[in-house]
């Protein structure tokens, strides 16, 4: 079993209105000391002591940071943790951190800035955006392939331009188009194309401007996450004056099941319930750690690990977090000691939501009881609904199964 | 007796009943200031927060008049509301005056003048008080016309306070002596004792409230409630000041308490008169009327483990309260639980609330249901209060609903919305009368059952609070009535039964199912939820099957998140009651049960 290390970059150009992650808005001063405490924490790490596999620069929007800034992180972990020489590095980026640099122009402006509410310092001027500008040179692509990158995740969210208006990005369609196709041709093996959709009133015909745009840019990897309308977030608020709608459920579900067989007909096969690939060799072999319920480490604000027993998550605001950093305190927010129970639950409901499905065996072996002898009546009335696949030593969701994978894992008895 | 003054204060709500009888004891030296507690004769939390008095008390105060002589005052309390109107006329009948109060910026209300006519039947001799002169907006001059004109009392009399402020409660108290009457009743003969009031206490048990009429009761006097026939011996009696002050005894004229042993007050009829067994007296007073149950619902707890709880609730409860009256019940939804009884709605809610503050219980209340009369093919005649014992509608021969005379008094303006109001809930017939300038009574020949559904709410709403409703039971007429059985995936679910008139058997059941189709999560499969008169399905609502429920981003910081979830979900899923193969949440009852209360 090997680790994945998490690396939490908190900055954002502006604040999503639907975000619900630990971002803000913040100037160069405070990103390197940002860099200076996500470098202090690798180093306080030091017990870590199972291998790590995968990298995975998250955010925020870790395009903010400079190639030198990312490289220092790098160096740090690889001299302080047990990191495999052929761990693969994931970068999460937004459409306009490529596009500013190849000539293209952020549409973000002060106006819209201040208009989708950015947490923190307020606005942006014009000289912050232009001093955004984080890398430079022959190009951000090059220098994160050089920096090897191999996973690279785009921030779309949407090729309509209405859409990405509604959901206060900073890019255009083209634009968007413009850097998957910059990042397809950079030599960086796998490009996954992220989007939103299940927006409120949107309609199958709506979905497929992106998913046409997909089609044709044909990345590696695809993530499309039905929109979740958090408490605590710009949307959240809207939602709890009554100010915005969800999606109905018959409609979401009616887009869930068109967003697979699209993906599926064009090559992108789901193997979780929001990720698809073109094959085995371009999922997320990062994001495969948290759903195979195996060990990682955080970094960085609100960054949670897991030891294969205990969960534990860093301070989640930023500068809360720097300070502690600076202080010479703990980062640590909390912790949870997992129960079996607990475990044997977790290991059910992500299971459930992947292609592999549920392994039986690995199952029994780590707590002791057998899902196919206790849940044998109700496996049986899964299978007979089509909701589950139970010819294999596994436990695979249908694809009607994965659209309900929260309520199927809700379903069998662990004791 | 010629130094006692045995009298009431009427108020429209928020008039400042209680406001003036705490002035009234803060002046007598009742109570300390220090341990002055606001309102010291509403003793119940639900009492105070509403503002209304539910259980009548007495308190005797001390007072020496500007005539150097000195007073015993006996301040009864009345409740204000219509569900204990026998309560209030008992304890009119224990006084011989009564206080009206009037606020001086709002003038004579509805309620004043109902409760008027309640005190002139019972011959008091009123004294009329404009209260909160101290508001920017009291008019008193006004206000003394509307006693002139509306309530037909000598507006010179009238006695002009600030109770909240303490100004005039000097003169109000010599007024209380110079214009209230002393009690009239004969030291020497027969005793006889109205029982207007009986409260449990925890060590004592009954104490009951009493106004001696005639002769001299002891301690050690053997006495008989000459209605139920019960025989006690009396403890201990004496007078209610903030304490219990033990006497050796109560004569002609006096208000105090009694303490016999009796262990519950469901076995005092109050109303009933005490005499001594030894000399008996020939005839009780006049005008005792048992308090008898109007409203029916079923009571049961959220969670089934809480039913022994709900057992020891109920137990207490009804130690002090001799007019619920309950039986046990079993629900196959709902499981177990109790069938109550209750005076109105407003008794059922103050129980209900009662229960979950004091005891801290979650309920399920099922539909309020009247008393039917109904009479069977076979020539059989049963009461019905209960969805559950309805005959098959081809064994009924004859159904008899209550009907009652509501008396609703309006500002004019307002009238037309009252009629309205009146007609859409079956009103038989109606009559206006003009009370005075503006003020109009409908009286409405109604069915009981109509003003039990959301009819006070809505008159308050339709008349912008202004309205007030009385009203008095009247007679048993045939009706239409129904039984409307409401269907979950095809599965009769027990506790959502309800009996209603047949025009009204529709919307009703169309509102069940839509706020059950709102309030039931949806399954793998698509649930009909279905209302039915026999076989007849007469409403019908559709929950769909549900066809994704996965959270779409699950990594690492989600992940202790989902788990809880997921674990409170399956948490709750133990609590949901199983009709068939549908789990029907606790809120989905409460959404249609509690739309009935309200």
């Amino acid at each position: 079993v090997t680790a994945g290390l998490y690396l939490h970059v908190p900055f954002c150009s502006a604040v999503c209105p639907y975000c619900d992650f630990a971002v803000r808005v913040a100037g160069p001063d405070e990103r390197q000391r940002l860099v200076d405490a996500l470098i202090e924490e690798i180093r306080r790490a030091k017990s870590w002591s199972v291998p790590i596999s995968t990298i995975y620069f998250g955010g925020g929007t870790p395009s903010l940071l400079t190639a030198d800034q990312l490289a220092t992180v790098l160096d740090v972990a690889r001299t302080s943790l047990p990191i495999e020489p052929d761990a693969v590095l994931h970068m999460e980026v937004n459409p306009e951190d490529i596009c500013a640099l190849s000539g293209s122009t952020p549409i973000a402006d002060n106006r819209q800035l201040s208009r989708i509410g950015i947490a923190g310092d307020g606005p942006l001027s014009r000289k912050e955006i232009a001093d955004n500008a984080p890398i430079s040179g022959s190009g951000p692509l090059d220098a994160w392939r050089d920096l090897g990158v191999k996973f690279l995740s785009l921030g779309v969210q949407s090729f309509d331009d209405r859409e990405l208006k509604w959901l206060g990005r900073r890019h255009t369609g083209e634009m968007a188009k413009d850097a998957v196709a910059r990042a397809l041709a950079s030599g960086i093996p796998t490009v996954s194309v992220d989007l939103i959709y299940g927006l409120p009133r949107q309609t199958q015909g709506q979905l497929d401007v992106s998913l046409d745009a997909l089609a044709s840019l044909a990345p590696q990897h695809a993530s499309l996450y039905q929109l979740t309308i958090a408490p605590g977030t710009s949307f959240g608020r809207r939602f709890e004056r009554g100010k915005l709608k969800p999606i109905d459920e018959d409609t979401e579900a009616a887009l869930f099941a068109h967003v697979h067989e699209r993906l599926s007909a064009q090559g992108l096969h789901a193997y979780e319930v929001s990720n698809f690939a073109t094959g085995d060799a371009h999922r997320s072999l990062h994001n495969q750690k948290y759903w195979a319920h195996v060990p990682y480490l955080g970094v960085g604000p609100s960054a949670h690990s897991f030891d294969g027993q205990r969960r534990w998550w860093n301070i989640r605001d930023s500068r809360q977090y720097v300070t502690a950093v600076e202080a010479g305190d703990a980062v640590m927010d909390a912790d949870e000691e997992l129960t079996s129970e607990d475990l044997a639950l977790e290991r059910l409901m992500l299971g459930l939501r992947t292609i592999d499905g549920v392994d039986t065996a690995r199952f029994k072996s780590d707590f002791d009881v057998d899902l196919k002898v206790v849940n044998k009546q109700v496996i049986a009335d899964l299978v007979t609904r089509n909701y589950l696949d139970a010819s294999q030593a596994q436990l695979k969701p249908t694809r009607p199964g994965m659209a309900v994978a929260d309520w199927l894992a809700g379903q069998f008895e662990l004791s | 007796m010629r130094n006692v003054r045995n009298f009431c204060i009427i108020a429209h709500i928020d008039h400042g009943k209680s406001t003036l009888a705490d002035r009234l004891i803060q002046h007598c030296g009742g109570i300390e200031l220090r341990d002055f507690r606001d309102q010291v004769l509403d003793s119940m939390d639900i009492e105070r927060e509403r503002g209304i008095t539910i259980k009548s008390n007495s308190i005797t105060l001390d007072y020496v008049a500007d005539d150097g002589e000195s007073y015993t005052l006996n301040l009864i309390d009345t409740p204000g509301h219509v569900d204990f109107s026998h309560e209030v006329r008992r304890s009119l009948m224990a006084c011989d005056g009564a206080l009206i109060i009037v606020d001086a910026s709002q003038g004579v209300e509805a309620q004043t003048v109902a409760n008027l006519y309640i005190a002139l039947e019972y011959d008091l001799e009123l004294l009329s008080i404009i209260n909160k002169i101290d508001l920017p907006a009291a008019d008193v001059e006004r206000v003394r016309e509307e006693i002139d004109a509306d309530l037909g009392l000598d507006p010179f009399d009238a006695i002009p306070i600030s109770a909240k402020n303490g100004i005039g409660i000097d003169l109000v108290l010599e007024g209380i002596i110079k214009h209230l009457p002393a009690p009239v009743g004969d030291p020497t003969a027969p005793v006889t004792a109205l029982v207007f009031d009986a409260q449990y206490d925890a060590y004592r048990g009954v104490v009951l409230s009493c106004r001696i009429r005639d002769g001299v009761l002891r301690t050690g006097d053997r006495v008989r409630f000459m209605h139920t026939g019960r025989e006690y011996e009396v403890h201990e009696l004496g007078l209610n000041r903030i304490e219990r002050e033990p006497t050796k005894m109560l004569s002609a004229g006096d208000v105090g308490y009694i303490i016999t042993g009796i262990k519950t007050v469901q076995d005092v009829s109050i109303g009933d008169t005490l005499t001594v067994v030894s000399n008996p007296a020939p005839e009780p007073l006049a005008g005792y009327q048992p308090a008898k149950p109007v409203v029916f619902s079923s009571i049961y707890p959220m969670s089934s483990d809480e039913y022994p709880d709900l057992i020891a609730a109920m137990e207490k409860l009804s130690l002090n309260d001799a007019a619920l009256v309950y039986q046990k019940d079993a629900s196959a939804a709902l499981g177990f639980g109790f069938r109550c009884g209750f005076l109105g709605l407003l008794h059922l809610d103050v129980i209900q609330e009662r229960l979950k503050r004091e005891f801290e219980l979650s309920l399920i209340l099922s539909a309020p249901s009247v008393l039917y009369k109904v009479t069977l093919r076979n020539g059989e005649r049963v009461d019905i209060d209960n969805p559950a014992n309805w005959p098959e509608p081809n064994e009924i021969e004859l159904v008899e609903e209550p009907y009652i005379r509501a008396s609703i008094l309006v500002p004019e303006e307002h009238m037309g919305s009252a009629i309205t109001l009146c007609q859409s809930n079956r009103a038989a017939s109606m009559e206006t009368k003009f009370l005075a300038k503006g003020r109009m009574e409908l009286i409405s020949i109604m069915p009981l059952a109509e003003v039990l559904f959301e009819f006070y709410d809505r008159l308050k709403s339709t008349t912008r609070g202004y309205g007030s409703l009385d009203y008095e039971e009247l007679d048993y007429r045939p009706s239409n009535i129904v039984k409307v059985d409401m269907m979950v995936h095809h599965e009769r679910v027990d506790a959502l039964a309800f009996l209603v008139h047949e025009d009204k058997a529709r919307p009703r059941a169309t509102h069940y199912a839509e706020q059950l189709a709102k309030n039931i999560p949806r399954h793998q499969f698509k649930i009909p939820v279905q209302g039915a008169i026999g076989s007849n399905i007469i409403a019908r609502s559709t929950i769909n099957a549900f066809r994704k429920d996965v959270t779409a981003k699950c990594y690492g910081g989600d992940i202790s998140r989902k788990r809880k979830l997921l674990e409170k979900q399956k948490k709750g899923k133990d609590r949901m009651k199983l009709v068939g193969s549908v789990q029907i949440p606790q809120e989905a009852f409460v959404s249609v049960l509690r739309t009935d209360q309200q």
